[in-house]
């Protein structure tokens, strides 16, 4: 008796429910993603002490929009190699941990190191406002080289101090390695954006898409 | 063995049990107690339960795991009078919950509520990723000591030192590394010499992305032929050299390079040439020294898979040269 009053109920309290999600004004749907995907951002960026917790509920939005932006951003050719190591990266970095006797789920170190390109595509738009109007300039490129360097270390240490708690104590740095190398690589990409939209002067360096490069020996390899 | 174990019961008689009067008040000797995992014993105690008596853990032998095993079951241990500490000593709570400590202190009396055996952990099979984890067995320590080891080209015992751990870790993120590396070094070198070197404001220099390309090809494609060519023929001539140990020892060969690249930086064509020759012998040196302790047997066959071995890496050494040579520079031709 108990039982069929319960089953008799379930219905009556699903529907309003249903009805609540699907009547919602379309901005609070996407307002609630964009809440999640803010505060797991804030808290990876900003490690605080329960910083753990934030990142227990793992989504890959946020690394996937990440990832696009930093495509868009850079553009061209570099969009394809951007996301090859992103998806390609953060696949072999989990496996990596995983390999080494770490105790981490697989999408929860996947959405980590998604999370923590987030300093890069700072770096990656500073670099393209900066270049604008000091593209000319030959020295422009050691602003290039300060953001993205700063953004490769923010990023850095923003995911050792998850993926070094998950990995037993004699292997930390071999799970930690891995990571350096590709946010080492996502920030040479950015430098390497320079060349293709801003640089130019002695320097050259129009997009390197149309041209053909001829390998010319001859006249550089005389030394110094 | 069992005629020991019917000697001791001789032996004995009830007075040594813990329990006058044949009534057990704790099961604990259903249990092996020098198993961490908890196992029953089997036939020993059989002969317990007749008589009430209870051996010392050393006695009991059911089949423990090897890498927990004391004694072996196969050498006959030495009688060690029972003492009253070891029979009976009344019930305490155990600080420790390790199964360790529960099951391999001998016969202590504990709560039966902490006897119950740890859940068997699932097979691990080929399609978990925990399968592959012997791959990886190496700790930060070992890998520092293999990538010092390779540095050197005196024959130094490189298969001693990784002993029956060859790793995968080291040639995979050795040779992404070195990839990486030349890419991006090889572009900063050709910028560099054009920044230094032109005089014709109308040439340009462009970012080479086909470096990354053409480095992971070679490197990748070379990591992962040649040890296998080496095993295969090692397979064919009957010398014994494992296909993990040939990886690992072509992967960590690789190390030197990463350095020597940093060092080419350094624009001179001439430095080039020479930085990158060092390397190649170095590393050459240090495979084929490596490879000749195991090969002794076999000198004939083994020289020229040997020499073989040598030729191919110098030939990948050299080839490094060309990412800081290469340029990557466009003349304008009016």
């Amino acid at each position: 008796m108990m039982q069929n009053m319960d089953v008799e109920d379930q219905p009556a309290q699903a529907e309003p429910t249903k009805m609540n999600t699907l009547d919602e004004p379309v901005l609070s749907t996407l307002w609630r993603d964009i809440s999640r995907v803010g505060y797991k951002l804030f808290h990876v960026l900003i490690p605080r002490g329960y910083s753990e917790k934030a990142l227990r509920d793992w989504d890959l939005w946020g690394p996937l929009v990440f990832c696009l932006a930093l495509a868009l951003v850079l553009g061209g050719d570099l969009a394809v190699q951007v996301f090859i190591i992103v998806a390609l990266g953060s696949i072999v970095i989990t496996l990596n941990s995983i390999l080494l006797g770490g105790k981490v789920s697989f999408f929860q170190s996947v959405c980590l190191v998604g999370y923590c390109i987030f300093p890069i595509l700072l770096a990656a738009i500073i670099c393209t406002f900066v270049n604008i109007p000091l593209g000319s300039k030959s020295w422009a490129i050691f602003f290039n080289i300060g953001f993205a360097a700063g953004g490769f270390v923010w990023s850095v240490w923003a995911s050792v101090g998850f993926l070094s708690a998950a990995v037993p104590d004699h292997r930390r740095l071999l799970a930690i390695y891995p990571v350096i190398l590709f946010y080492a690589a996502l920030s040479w990409l950015v430098l390497i954006s320079y060349k293709q939209t801003g640089g130019r002067g002695t320097i050259g360096g129009s997009s390197s898409s149309g041209n053909s490069t001829t390998p010319t020996n001859g006249t550089l390899s005389n030394g110094l | 063995m069992s005629k020991k174990y019917e000697r001791q019961i001789d032996d004995k008689d009830e007075s040594f049990g813990n329990n006058e009067g044949g009534e057990r008040k704790i099961d604990f000797e259903d249990f092996d107690l020098n198993s961490s995992t908890g196992e029953m014993a089997t036939a020993p105690s059989n002969a317990v339960r007749n008589t009430g008596y209870i051996p010392p853990a050393a006695y009991v032998s059911s089949p423990t795991p090897p890498q927990r095993q004391a004694t072996s079951p196969a050498t006959p241990q030495p009688y060690v009078p029972p003492t009253a500490q070891t029979l009976y000593s009344p019930p305490t709570v155990p600080t420790e919950t390790e199964p360790e400590q529960l099951f391999g202190q001998g016969p202590t009396a504990v709560g039966v509520d902490q006897l119950i055996p740890p859940k068997p952990k699932p097979p691990v099979r080929i399609w978990n990723i925990e399968y592959y984890q012997f791959l990886f067995d190496v700790d930060t320590r070992d890998v520092a000591i293999r990538i010092l080891r390779s540095l050197s080209p005196l024959p130094a015992g490189f298969f001693d030192t990784v002993g029956d751990k060859p790793d995968l870790w080291g040639p995979l993120w050795i040779s992404s590394t070195l990839i990486f590396t030349l890419a991006v070094l090889g572009n900063v070198t050709t910028w560099i010499k054009f920044h230094f070197n032109n005089q014709d404001p109308d040439n340009q220099w462009n970012y080479d992305a086909t470096k990354l390309g053409i480095g992971a090809g070679v490197i990748y494609g070379y990591l992962g032929l040649i040890p296998l060519l080496l095993w295969g023929a090692c397979k064919w001539f009957k010398i014994e050299l494992g296909y993990l140990q040939a990886v690992c020892l072509y992967g960590y060969s690789l190390f030197i390079f990463i350095p020597i690249t940093a060092v080419n930086v350094i624009s001179y064509t001439w430095l080039h040439w020479v930085s990158i020759a060092i390397a190649t012998l170095i590393s050459a040196c240090f495979i084929v020294f490596n490879l000749v302790g195991i090969f002794r047997p076999h000198m004939g066959t083994g020289a020229i898979l040997l020499l073989v071995a040598f030729i191919l890496h110098a030939g990948l050494g050299i080839f490094q040269v060309y990412f800081f040579v290469a340029g990557s520079v466009t003349i304008k031709t009016s």
